[in-house]
């Protein structure tokens, strides 16, 4: 089989498997093509499945990792908008009294409580778009202080502010909010949640934020120096759910504080249930569709290896082994299972990192996409599944052929 | 003549979606008064390039030289990295995640910028295989033409 091709040049050429494989592909582009799109569409499917389960499982820990708070009580009848703040980065405002940190602070239970003020900035402001603004004690703060970024050594100063991963601002640049700049003095890591889209600072440079904002005729309803957002609550270890949320909830009602308490686990649970949900209808979708790959790929290679019967009873004639004759199907089925894998891979890459934002909002649910190693080990093992596809689908049809006697073969028809 | 329209009507269709996509299709952020963002102007810068990269296609379409063509399929490649780096370094767009041009207009114009880039290379290299043979064929029959006359 592996012979010397004289090239037109006058120089000569190896003609081994993987060459006559080629011009056999060649030949019969039509057809290759289609194979090689049917493997592409497996590929980038199974690679783009793989991702999106890996980066909504990752979000979904990130989520269960830096929410921080046990517990977040908001004024009454804002726990969506509160959510929508939490998770999505929504814009929202609203307040009530400052004592309800205090008051909760005291119940049995409860280790930690630290008071968040929200604030939305004008579209037009720093950045043409509007911002949640986040107010946050730096002395009392568990929530936001763990996920900063390496930059920040000491306490966040009046004027300074830390921003979420997804702003392009680095530290040392300024953010103009109602006509006054703030320098960013650190930024928070990833997060996967409403965080990576906000701007915190500290109470003083809020009250600042709101002089301003007064001044730009723009009034926020709260009281100066005794209202604010939400409170954020750490519970015990091992604590009992519903009965913190029971005591937090009679504890406000005699102080005649009317609130929404938000469990944490309560989001964890819904957001968990609506990726798993996601991720079963992804996983069968794949394994659907690499079971079809194969069984089509199986029944073009049953065909196209029937009408070349003679072809491959002539290269035996010719001296060609059964062992060569395999490795020719195996190697031209490989080649078609290769191509396809690296332009299914090449077209996933383009689509899913380029448009992850726009994915992430469709979902609507916390993604974080995987590191790069990560990545790369996904974009390998969806590379060798699909790549299999063709030598696997083309086993049965190669021995089916090489089993057969040659003078049967060449006789066939007569 | 085939590699020739295919490639031509490829940089001009992908050139008109350059030029007029941030503006019709894959909008960016809309202004609001007087104000515009980074991202209008990137628009509108687009609109020239992507005109320039169509202009390439139209050329390409129309002259046979293959060694003219290999000029421009090498501009076409060149005038996709500026492209692509409007969006991304010389300009920007809007700074949150959630606007029209970060989620959308900028990740289509890196996307169709990177498959000019690597359709110009691919075709670049082809171009110039294809300059060197008409190169060794004119060799090769100008020695035919000049043995036989000696003979």
């Amino acid at each position: 089989m592996s012979q010397q091709e004289q090239s037109p040049k006058g120089s000569k050429k190896k003609l081994g498997i993987i060459t006559i494989a080629c011009c056999n592909l060649k030949k019969k582009a039509v057809r290759t093509s289609c194979l090689m799109g049917l493997v592409a569409v497996l590929s980038f499917t199974l690679f783009s499945g793989l991702i999106l389960t890996t980066s909504l499982r990752g979000g979904m820990e990130s989520m269960r990792q830096r929410l921080g708070a046990d517990f977040m009580v908001v004024p009454d009848g804002n726990q969506a908008k509160f959510e929508g703040a939490l998770l999505r980065g929504e814009p929202g405002t609203f307040y009530f009294g400052r004592d309800t940190t205090k008051i909760l602070s005291d119940i049995e239970g409860i280790i930690k409580t630290t008071p968040q003020f929200f604030i939305t900035s004008l579209s037009t402001d720093c950045c043409s778009y509007q911002v949640q603004l986040i107010g946050y004690e730096p002395k009392t703060d568990f929530v936001i202080a763990p996920w900063i970024s390496g930059q920040l050594k000491k306490d966040l100063e009046k004027g300074e502010l830390v921003v979420g991963s997804k702003l392009e601002h680095q530290v040392g640049d300024t953010l103009k909010f109602f006509g006054r700049e703030y320098v960013v003095a650190g930024r928070l890591q990833e997060t996967g949640l409403g965080f990576d889209t906000s701007v915190f600072m500290n109470f003083d440079t809020a009250e600042n934020v709101l002089d301003d904002a007064k001044i730009k005729g723009i009034h926020y309803r709260f009281n100066k120096g005794d209202s604010i957002s939400a409170v954020m609550v750490k519970a015990e270890e091992g604590y009992d759910v519903s009965a913190i949320n029971n005591a937090i909830v009679d504890r406000l009602r005699e102080a005649g504080i009317k609130a929404d308490v938000v469990a944490s686990r309560t989001i964890v649970t819904t957001a968990s249930d609506h990726i798993n949900q996601f991720i079963f209808y992804v996983k069968v979708f794949s394994v659907m569709l690499w079971v079809l790959a194969v069984v089509l790929l199986s029944v073009v290679f049953t065909f196209s290896v029937h009408e070349r019967k003679k072809e491959i009873a002539v290269l035996r004639i010719l001296g060609a082994t059964k062992g060569k004759l395999l490795q020719l199907i195996f190697g031209e089925a490989a080649l078609i299972g290769t191509g396809g894998a690296l332009v299914g891979l090449s077209l996933a890459f383009l689509v899913l990192f380029p448009f992850s934002t726009l994915i992430s909002l469709t979902l609507n649910l916390p993604f974080v996409l995987p590191p790069p190693q990560r990545i790369a080990f996904l974009a390998m093992l969806s590379f060798l599944l699909t790549g299999a596809a063709g030598p696997a689908a083309s086993v049965s049809s190669a021995y089916r052929i090489v089993k057969n006697e040659i003078q049967a073969t060449m006789r066939e028809g007569e | 003549m085939k590699n020739r329209i295919v490639t031509g009507l490829f940089f001009l269709a992908t050139g008109l979606l350059i030029s007029l996509g941030p503006t019709y299709l894959f909008k960016v952020c809309e202004t609001m008064g007087d104000d515009f963002m980074k991202c209008h102007w990137t628009a509108r810068a687009e609109i020239g390039i992507g005109l320039l990269l169509a202009v390439f296609g139209v050329i390409s379409i129309a002259v046979s030289s293959v060694h003219i063509r290999l000029g421009l399929h090498m501009g076409a490649g060149l005038t996709a990295i500026l492209a692509a780096s409007l969006p991304t370094v010389l300009i920007g767009v809007c700074a949150m995640p959630g606007m029209n041009c970060h989620a959308i207009a900028a990740p289509s114009i890196l996307v169709i910028s990177l498959l000019v880039i690597v359709v110009s290379i691919l075709n670049s290299i082809y171009l110039l295989r294809q300059s060197k043979k008409s190169i060794q064929d004119f060799d090769r029959k100008s020695n035919e033409a000049s043995s036989r006359e000696e003979q």
